[in-house]
């Protein structure tokens, strides 16, 4: 059964679409504002302000190249273990934003304050794409790819 | 061979974005790169020099960085109606009855005053009264608050 979905071509590629376009949306804000996503991230108040600055000047172009890299199918495996590591840091973030009764705004797909509010629904999302995430790293499918030699 | 693989190639990744993400930032002067400038005229308001004009593009880097307080020093009513995001208010008419809050002002942050607009003197006189109760580190933004409007930054209302 898993072996079955893990090398279906079209499963594999819907799941690289959704992954892929996910993160490609989410990073062009960030790229465009990095000192409003430092502010986002140091909400958390989980590392310091200098620090947040630094992640967020890198963090969206990881996300960029990552979302770029499943879509095309280039370092698919490379791009998938980024997002699952990305994807289970965030997750934590939010989780911990979350006991710690933190109401603040996720800084996830959108910087606009008043929308995307951390909650337990985004955990839950976070979790699904985690999953793609862990299915496209163990994908056998050799199809719609751009360099078909490397996996 | 899969963790190999995807270990080279996670590393190609995390390389080509550390460097675009700090060519990207440093050409536009975005983000880490602001925070740079914007210690250069922390540097200058925390040596305790007398307060000192500051322009829109200065304003917005200490603003994006969280390196200055903003200090409204327009009356209230104009204040509740609109003004710089996170921004305090101490109207200049109001300077002697609100001691307490310019006592409880951070020492070592920056101060951007501002009041309407670059005719206005509100803002020069409050720089001059906080500097004379030694609190060093201020700075005047001419441009005000229709120069902050006007550039669609960040502002709030306590209405």
């Amino acid at each position: 059964m898993i072996r079955r979905i893990l090398s279906n071509q079209y499963i594999i590629l819907a799941l690289r679409i959704l992954l892929g376009l996910t993160f490609v949306f989410a990073s062009i804000d960030k790229i465009s504002d990095p000192s409003t996503f430092a502010k986002a991230i140091t909400n958390y108040k989980l590392i310091s302000g200098s620090l947040s600055l630094m992640v967020a000047t890198v963090l969206p172009w990881i996300e960029l190249l990552c979302g770029l890299a499943v879509l095309s199918g280039m370092y698919l495996r490379g791009g998938a273990l980024l997002l699952c590591l990305m994807l289970s840091a965030f997750t934590l973030a939010v989780i911990t934003g979350l006991i710690r009764g933190l109401d603040i705004s996720c800084g996830c797909f959108t910087l606009d304050p008043d929308v995307n509010k951390i909650g337990w629904q985004k955990v839950f999302e976070n979790l699904g794409l985690i999953l793609a995430s862990v299915v496209l790293f163990y994908s056998e499918s050799k199809h719609f790819l751009l360099n078909v030699d490397s996996n | 061979m899969k963790y190999k693989q995807a270990t080279r190639e996670s590393g190609f990744i995390i390389c080509a974005a550390l460097l675009l993400g700090f060519s990207y930032t440093f050409v536009t002067g975005k983000g880490f790169f602001a925070s740079f400038k914007a210690a250069a005229v922390v540097h200058l308001g925390a040596t305790g020099l007398a307060p000192s004009p500051i322009n829109l593009a200065e304003a917005k880097m200490l603003f994006d960085t969280d390196g200055a307080l903003f200090v409204d020093a327009r009356h209230y009513f104009d204040f509740r109606r609109g003004h710089i995001k996170s921004a305090v208010n101490i109207p200049l008419s109001e300077f002697d009855s609100r001691q307490k809050t310019i006592a409880g002002l951070p020492r070592g942050k920056v101060l951007v005053v501002y009041c309407d607009e670059s005719e206005c003197n509100s803002s020069v006189e409050l720089a001059a009264k906080l500097y004379e109760d030694g609190i060093g580190g201020v700075r005047i933004f001419f441009g005000g608050w229709q120069d902050w409007m006007n550039n669609k930054l960040p502002t709030e209302s306590s209405q």
